[in-house]
């Protein structure tokens, strides 16, 4: 999702104008109430992520779709006898779709090195930016270990089909993953704060 | 330069070194040898202050170093910074890495990242300490660290390893503990399988963006082993994940059997409570040394007992894809792999930088530089022995 050579359309150009569109985008998506522009504001949104090249929508589908249906189901079991609620359904759905895809565009034509640049240059403080860099800079590996967890333990007979044994076979190991890696980032910072680098 | 006199290190009461002494000079270059488990990165963490002050520990006796740097097994993991030039900002040698400074840390091999980590730790350091620097570099690479390590002068070099084969000539101390059984070599009971019907048959290549591997044909009968080797990088992992299934590729594969796959990282794969249900074949337990820790938890073993467990986890009458089989463990260890794979009916695909596997195998075959060729014994050796065409 994230780029780290600048490879794709309106990769690690312009910045500033993505970041405008970005924050503009959400503000429009939370205080528009209007299902019809919201509607508009997602097609705007879908052909945008389109033209930067993104093409992994089943990737994206499992990922976001079983927290769209947990809202859902949330909205239900809340507001299910409002008068209305089909109208809010909708207008929770198109404005959750266009965050999701608004974020989506920013994190895969973003150049993580020029996100960086420009946090640096914007004055924020190195407390604030070593934990993004940091965030950065370990992203595609952890992306890369739970792509092959969910791979592993698909080969070994665990399926989505069986939802709470895949569950916990993928979810085991990207939890102990995770703070491995997190345990060596910890120990890496720590002897280099040792060193006084 | 270090000072070690009667130095325990204990977690939660369990002691993990007991009684080590040391006392090495300034300029000594001294190799620690112990076996999994003897508690050499606990050491190496104690030295360089690490231990008790960033990971809790209750530690007895005497112990003064001079300014440490360490490098550590997974390079990886010590490389914070996305660029060279960042990671090497402070460094007044940089220029030994020139050729890297303006790559990212998403284009380095391993062997590049531990050099950038080498150079790092070297600076303004009087005591450099490496954990086993070498465990996931391919010959080559290997190689040009053992250089540079063997070149760097007025300063104290301590080795932490499982053997002695990077730190000839060196002074050696041993470790003691591991708590296992040794391995005993039963001679006469080793038998080649016999070769069967076509398992395997697959010719195909794996093309992704900025990478693209050689075309693979690979033809394999039941009981037959191939090995991929390789510099790191090359594809090896990934021609692996194409045959399993779990990397699109272009081309046919067809094959008789199941595949299953023991990756690289062990702990991509158990999440069970107990060792003995992540192991489908009751016989691979004991066949991998595996009875005593049975019963334990899987994620508190250490990383070599951890490589065990996914080697023993590969199923009965599957093809086997095992991707460094023998990453982490000491020699005991490696030895019931060795015995293991002889051993097996069931065909095997085995990416490895052990030359003693590619032995063992009816196949091997090199991927190097976008190309994958089966190779010559005499190939093999010139790739072990690091002399391979860059």
């Amino acid at each position: 999702m994230f780029q780290y050579n600048g490879e794709g359309f309106f990769s690690g150009s312009r910045e500033g104008l993505k970041l405008a569109y970005f924050l503009a985008g959400s503000a429009a998506a939370i205080a528009l109430a209007d299902n019809m522009l919201l509607a508009l504001l997602l097609a705007v949104s879908f052909a945008m992520l389109f033209i930067s090249g993104y093409r992994e929508w089943g990737k994206a589908a499992i990922v976001f779709g079983p927290m769209l249906i947990a809202i859902n189901l949330a909205l239900v079991f809340f507001i299910g006898d409002v008068p209305g609620f089909l109208d809010r359904l909708a207008l929770s759905n198109l404005r959750i779709l266009n965050l999701v895809l608004l974020a989506s565009f920013f994190a895969y034509t973003t150049d993580v090195f020029a996100l960086c640049k420009a946090l640096e240059k914007a004055g924020v403080p190195e407390i604030v930016r070593l934990p993004v860099y940091t965030m950065f800079r370990f992203l595609p590996e952890i992306e890369r270990d739970v792509g092959e967890i969910m791979a592993v333990q698909r080969l070994r007979g665990f399926s989505p089909k069986q939802p709470i044994s895949y569950f916990k076979a993928v979810f085991v190991p990207v939890l102990y993953t995770l703070f491995e890696r997190a345990d060596g980032v910890g120990l890496a910072h720590f002897l280099r704060s040792k060193r006084g680098k | 330069m270090l000072s070690a006199g009667n130095v325990s290190v204990s977690f939660s009461g369990k002691e993990v070194v007991g009684g080590f002494s040391l006392d090495v000079k300034k300029g000594g270059k001294v190799a620690v040898i112990g076996p999994n488990g003897s508690g050499k990165s606990t050491l190496a963490l104690l030295i360089c202050g690490a231990i008790p002050e960033y990971i809790d520990a209750d530690v007895k006796g005497r112990l003064s170093a001079g300014k440490t740097g360490i490098v550590l097994q997974n390079p990886s993991s010590q490389f914070l910074s996305m660029t060279v030039k960042e990671e090497l900002s402070h460094c007044r040698n940089r220029g030994k890495a020139a050729g890297l400074l303006g790559r990212s840390v998403f284009q380095l091999s391993e062997g590049e990242k531990q050099k950038v980590n080498l150079l790092a730790n070297l600076e303004d350091c009087e005591l450099l300490v490496l954990d086993e620097p070498l465990e996931l570099l391919d010959p080559k690479e290997a190689k040009a660290f053992l250089d540079g390590i063997n070149s760097v002068r007025g300063k104290t070099v301590i080795w932490f390893d499982k053997d002695t084969r990077f730190t000839k000539g060196w002074k050696t101390v041993r470790l003691k503990g591991g708590g296992k059984q040794p391995y005993v070599k039963k001679k006469g009971l080793c038998r080649r399988p016999a070769l069967g019907k076509i398992a395997l048959d697959a010719s195909f290549s794996v093309e992704r963006k900025g990478f693209r591997t050689g075309k693979f044909t690979l033809e394999l009968k039941e009981g037959e082993k191939a090995a991929l080797i390789g510099p790191n990088g090359a594809g090896k992992t990934t021609l692996l994940r194409a045959l399993a299934g779990i990397e699109k590729c272009g081309g046919e594969i067809s094959a008789r059997l199941p595949f299953s796959y023991a990756p690289q990282n062990p702990s991509h794969l158990l999440f069970r409570d107990r060792v003995r249900e992540e192991i489908p074949c009751e016989a691979n337990i004991g066949a991998l040394g595996l009875s005593e820790i049975a019963e334990h938890c899987p994620s508190k073993l250490s990383k070599g007992q951890q490589k065990l467990v996914s080697v023993a986890s590969i199923a009965e009458g599957s093809i086997a894809l095992l991707d460094e089989p023998t990453t982490w463990l000491d020699r005991e260890n490696r030895e019931r792999v060795y015995s293991f794979i002889r051993k097996a009916e069931q065909p095997m695909v085995i990416a490895t930088h052990d030359p003693e596997i590619a032995k063992l195998c009816g196949k091997v075959f090199l991927v190097e530089n976008r190309e994958v060729k089966q190779c010559s014994s005499t190939m093999a050796r010139d790739f072990f022995q690091g002399r391979a065409k860059a």
